[in-house]
């Protein structure tokens, strides 16, 4: 029996076992598919596969084959299965051939693009291809810009970058005018605010690329999502070849759903479970590492199981982040390779990057929030062909209980499709001015952007952008690249401030939410209190701070239907999707530690306005009057319907339940009927409400089953309670709530 | 399906966030600055305040008067379309270093060849070397000293320039002797008038030049956005591949064309020989003045004063103010900002050169 077996079977064994495995899906190990691409190699490229003992999986085959065809290429296949050489390969063979030939790298973090630098730079050296590669960025030193730009045929760089620096084409052009390849990894951390900018500015680089005679092609590597063509055609504006079938080998892998014993109404504490995971398992021999959201959590955890039984472990356990000094780093790395360290916590993979290698064991405190994270984490385990267990403790909260209930929706249903809304008109009109600044804007940009003339107006009526023969010139008083940020709307914005530090950028509609006063922010796995937002300003004030609660912002909603767009029926029900203008008032926040509720506070907020898009459907009022007549709480049945569904909409689109917002009730004056709204949380809209439109049949089913299979009594927050609710979840009656569900279906 | 009203609303929010912004601080005038980063970023307070005053008294004294009225000058016609060229001309006399004392002072400099520093001048000097010339004759350092002759008999002033720079700081006088080895006599003085730090349109394009006893100033004026391509390209006609004097023109004037050109696709850089006297300036000054602003730096030199100056950086929201009254009022002490700074640049090259003449630098 395998080590893994062993163990599974010892926890059911042990006396404190109380049944929490409610899964376990074992993946059979998988013999490696190889290839070898159609296309001859340059002689020192294959000479390189060659000396380095490189046999070609058949996906890697595959996507260089199509590269070197001249098709643009997205790669889905799972972490660790060599997408890094499938885009290597054809960009090396190009710059052999062709000796002006250039290529750019992007990554969505900094910590990303230096690792890939280091292989690039050996690649370079082995292959002989001359071509200088480095990263261009902000923390590019002043004095070396110029040399790169100039000389370097393969530059690393980030989408914030990028942003800044295509209006000084000028000094690009060398770069610009031989550009062959743009390749962008992690393409799927492109979604919501973020995604619709980042597509946005893949248009404006096209766009200036082609006035130096450049048209790329563009290889994307992403984690697996249900629409790749979609996804990259959206980002990109060009038609992709898909290469989704993994050829590489693995070993035998367990996957194991824990979900912590109930007490009464609530369940165990997550962490707690995990950390007795991970003690038995390194007492099993297994090399564990452990996942958590929040680095405070990843210390606690190993605080914890450091001290458990007298500290036997206190030698074999250690948290792990990217900003440690690099020494420690090291010595972590070290022990861990040496088998002197047995487990290591972290928070998400990134953190971790490549250099702590493969274990036997991984364990996810709590669900990340997709099934991408999740399968980008589980990827760490394994090493080579030897077995290995991922184990996913769940939180007491919708998303991970449906989950646990239907382990089948994690391992067979589709992934999540990734969501890129390109006709946000804050986010469009805020690139269009940026365009503006780098080249004049013309008619002919519809190209790029769609049917841009009423902007143009728009932006010209106000004389940020002035009319020339030559197109609309960019005359506003600050930088457009300064104004337009990648992570925002565009629109009102509150900067987060530690210090002179800026943490993040948000809209003020999050910012009413996340960056009160008073409120526990967490950012990059830290935590911090805020002690003043001015909305005036566009600045909260944050204070870093270590604090075992944290808070939760309560609001009222309203939504007023503007235009509809379009509208079906399914089995009887009138669903619509169309623009509404929604306003949102935070008047409270709670706060609560490990989901003890320990107060609310009141908050001096003014109730903000904005317009999006929102999905909605209504009820028959024969159904509302007979359901009355039942005595039945029509209105509790409505919210808790209201409130499931948003919590099951990550399932379907690449998305947080906290982009969304929601308002039901049993009467609304623009239809007269009982009717619940799911609206984009974003000024614009963000393309969420419009996907949850597209699978409204799917995201109601799952709706059903969730709040069907939970086994609380009336709700709990593992099925309808909502912790942002600003009626402090009620009215809410689960019974009525399956009820309509059921009517509906 | 996107409602027009959506557009003029986002449209208004992009406008607020900018309106209000300045893209300087306004500091208070005992306070010291950086000096790292130049103008515009920042305006002492009462300068802030100073311009404030201007912009309402010629706001007030051209309401209602047209532009060609307010001021005098020659619309220019163009394949790129129309500009307003604005002309003045006063005495002056352009003083200038002698090719042969430049070449006798870059010469006697041995640092300059690859491999001399102080230890091994201190060395050559002792044993009777004491000009480049004389190294020729050395057995270890000819090569060296045969290499850079050929540079500087050349006749390629870049070259030179570029060769200096391996070995002496911008700032160092020497590299003003280079402008002996060019057409000196057809320098020209630039610097332009922007709507900001790059990437916004450049409003005003001066020129200053000698004619025999004479300075004669050319501005090309944008009387409106869409005059900027065609002002870059008069000015770029006269200033073609003369030697070029600015004032932090190597950080400013010159990328900032550059990237105007390019804007308008009409390709080309300016890569003439350029000597920008801010380092000279900032190394000439030290601690004798406040801060190396052309404005500090031609009252302490110069004795001048200037009646009504706008700050450069309020430059922006003159213009804007013009744009949205059509009032001229506020375009006046823009140009005339202009031509003083391109005087005062024209003096100060000349002063520096004489000073170095004179072997006083």
């Amino acid at each position: 029996m395998g080590v893994v077996e062993e163990f599974i079977r010892d926890v059911k064994a042990s006396d404190n076992y109380e049944g929490q495995i409610v899964h376990v899906e074992e993946i059979d190990e998988r013999e490696p598919s190889f290839d070898d691409v159609n296309h001859i190699l340059q002689p020192t490229l294959r000479e390189y596969l060659n000396s380095h003992k490189i046999r070609l999986y058949s996906h890697q085959a595959k996507a260089i084959d199509l590269a070197l065809d001249g098709k643009n290429v997205i790669i889905t296949t799972p972490t660790a299965s060599g997408k890094t050489l499938a885009f290597n390969v054809p960009v090396f063979e190009k710059l052999l051939v062709d000796k002006k030939a250039t290529a750019l790298y992007l990554y969505p973090m900094k910590a990303l693009s230096n690792d890939q630098l280091k292989t690039l730079q050996s690649m370079d050296a082995e292959i002989g291809t001359k071509a200088h590669p480095l990263v261009y960025d902000g923390d590019t030193p002043q004095s070396a810009r110029a040399g790169i730009r100039d000389t370097s045929r393969i530059i690393v760089s980030n989408p914030y970058a990028i942003h800044r620096y295509l209006s000084w084409h000028d000094k690009w052009r060398r770069f610009f005018s031989g550009l062959k390849y743009v390749v962008i990894d992690e393409a799927h951390t492109y979604r919501g605010v973020f995604g619709s900018n980042m597509a946005m500015l893949i248009r404006r680089l096209r766009r200036i690329l082609k006035r130096y005679g450049a048209d790329p092609q563009f290889i994307l590597s992403s984690a697996t999502v249900a629409n790749p063509e979609e996804l990259s055609f959206k980002l990109t504006g060009k038609q992709f070849e898909v290469v989704s079938k993994d050829g590489s080998g693995r070993g035998k892998k367990y996957f194991m759903f824990w979900d912590p014993p109930l007490e009464g109404e609530t369940r165990g504490s997550t962490h707690q479970e995990t950390m007795r995971l991970m003690v038995n398992e390194l007492d099993h021999g297994m090399q564990t590492l452990c996942f958590t959201a929040s680095r405070k959590m990843a210390e606690l955890i190993a605080k914890w199981s450091r001290e458990y039984d007298n500290g036997r472990l206190r030698n074999e356990i250690a948290s792990y982040r990217a900003g440690y000094l690099p020494e420690d780093r090291r010595r972590i790395e070290n022990d861990f390779k040496s088998m002197r360290l047995k487990g290591v916590t972290s928070t998400n993979a990134l953190e971790v990057g490549i250099d702590i290698g493969s274990l036997d064991s991984v364990i996810i405190s709590g669900y990340p929030g997709t099934r991408i994270s999740t399968w980008q984490q589980a990827g760490r385990a394994g090493r080579g062909v030897n077995e290995s267990l991922v184990t996913l403790v769940a939180f007491d909260n919708p998303l991970d209980q449906f989950y646990m209930k239907h382990p089948e929706q994690f391992f067979r249903a589709r992934n999540e499709e990734a969501v890129i809304d390109l006709h946000n008109p804050y986010i469009l009109m805020g690139h269009l001015m940026c365009a503006s600044a780098e080249m004049p804007l013309t008619a002919g940009d519809s190209a790029y952007f769609g049917d841009i003339s009423e902007v143009m107006e728009a932006l010209g009526a106000t004389d940020i952008i002035r009319r020339t023969p030559r197109g609309m010139v960019y005359a506003g008083s600050k930088s457009p690249s300064e104004i337009v940020s990648l992570n925002s709307i565009s629109s009102q914005t509150v900067k987060v401030m530690c210090g002179s530090e800026l943490l993040e950028t948000m809209e003020t509609s999050r910012a009413c939410s996340d960056a009160h006063q008073g409120a526990v922010l967490l950012h990059q796995g830290e935590t911090y209190i805020i002690e003043d937002l001015d909305l005036k300003l566009g600045i909260a004030k944050a204070l870093k701070k270590d604090v075992d609660y944290y808070t939760e912002a309560l609001k009222l909603s309203d939504v007023e239907i503007k235009k509809e767009r379009m509208h079906k029926t399914v089995n009887g029900i009138d669903i619509h999707v169309g623009d509404v203008t929604v306003t949102e008032q935070y008047y409270e926040y709670a706060m609560k530690r490990y989901e003890k509720l320990l107060g609310y506070f009141p908050m001096d907020l003014p109730p903000q306005t904005f317009e999006s898009v929102a999905v909605w459907f209504t009820l028959s009022e024969e159904m509302h009057q007979q359901m009355l007549g039942e005595h039945k709480d029509f209105n509790g049945g409505i919210h808790a319907v209201e409130h499931a569904m948003i919590a099951m909409s990550p399932l379907f689109a690449l998305c947080d339940r906290w982009d969304l917002g929601g308002l039901s009730t049993p009467n609304h004056p623009d239809t007269n009927l009982p009717t619940i709204f799911i609206y984009d949380a974003y000024e614009g809209g963000i393309g969420i409400a419009e996907k949850c439109y597209e699978l409204f049949p799917e995201l109601t089913k799952a709706t059903l089953e969730l709040v069907r299979d939970c086994e609380c009594k009336e709700g709990c927050p593992a099925c309808i309670y909502s912790p942002k609710c600003g009626n402090k979840n009620k009215p809410l009656n689960k019974a009525v709530a399956k009820e309509i569900l059921e009517k509906i279906l | 399906m996107l409602d027009e009203g959506k557009f003029h609303t986002a449209a208004e929010r992009l406008k607020a966030k900018e309106n209000g912004f300045k893209e300087f601080d306004v500091v208070e005038r005992s306070s010291k600055p950086e000096t790292g980063e130049f103008m515009p970023s920042w305006l002492y307070d009462d300068d802030y305040s100073e311009g404030q005053r201007v912009k309402k008294k010629y706001l007030k004294q051209y309401d209602g008067i047209k532009l060609e009225e307010a001021i005098a000058g020659t619309p220019l016609s163009g394949e790129l379309g129309e500009c307003y060229v604005i002309e003045s001309s006063s005495d002056f006399t352009l003083s200038r270093i002698d090719r042969e004392n430049a070449r006798k002072a870059l010469m006697s400099n041995m640092r300059l060849l690859r491999g001399i520093g102080a230890g091994t001048e201190r060395k050559l000097i002792q044993a009777g070397f004491n000009t480049i010339s004389d190294l020729q004759e050395h057995r270890r350092w000819k090569n060296e000293a045969g290499r850079f002759l050929t540079i500087l008999d050349s006749g390629d002033p870049c070259a030179i320039q570029s060769e200096l720079w391996h070995w002496l700081p911008k700032s160092h006088p020497l590299n003003l002797h280079i402008s002996a080895f060019t057409d000196v006599e057809k320098l020209v003085a630039i610097d332009i008038e922007t709507m900001g730090l790059f990437s916004r349109p450049i409003i005003l394009f001066g020129a200053a030049f000698t004619k025999g006893d004479k300075i004669i100033t050319r501005q090309y004026l944008a009387r409106d956005v869409s005059e900027e391509a065609a002002a870059i390209e008069a000015f770029c006609s006269l200033v073609e591949s003369n030697p070029i004097v600015s004032y932090n023109g190597r950080s400013f004037d010159v990328p900032y064309i550059n990237q105007r050109r390019w804007y308008y696709d009409l390709g080309g850089d300016i890569e003439n020989i350029h000597f920008d006297m801010l380092p000279f300036t900032r190394r000439f000054l030290k601690t004798k003045t406040p801060d190396a602003r052309l404005t500090t730096v031609e009252k302490y030199l110069f004795g001048q004063e200037r009646m009504d100056d706008v700050p450069g950086a309020l430059v922006p929201e003159f213009y804007e103010e013009y744009l949205k009254t059509k009032n001229p009022g506020p375009l006046v002490p823009i140009i005339e900002h202009n031509r003083n700074d391109l005087i005062s640049l024209a003096r100060l090259f000349s002063k520096f050169c004489e000073d170095c003449s004179n072997g006083s630098r």
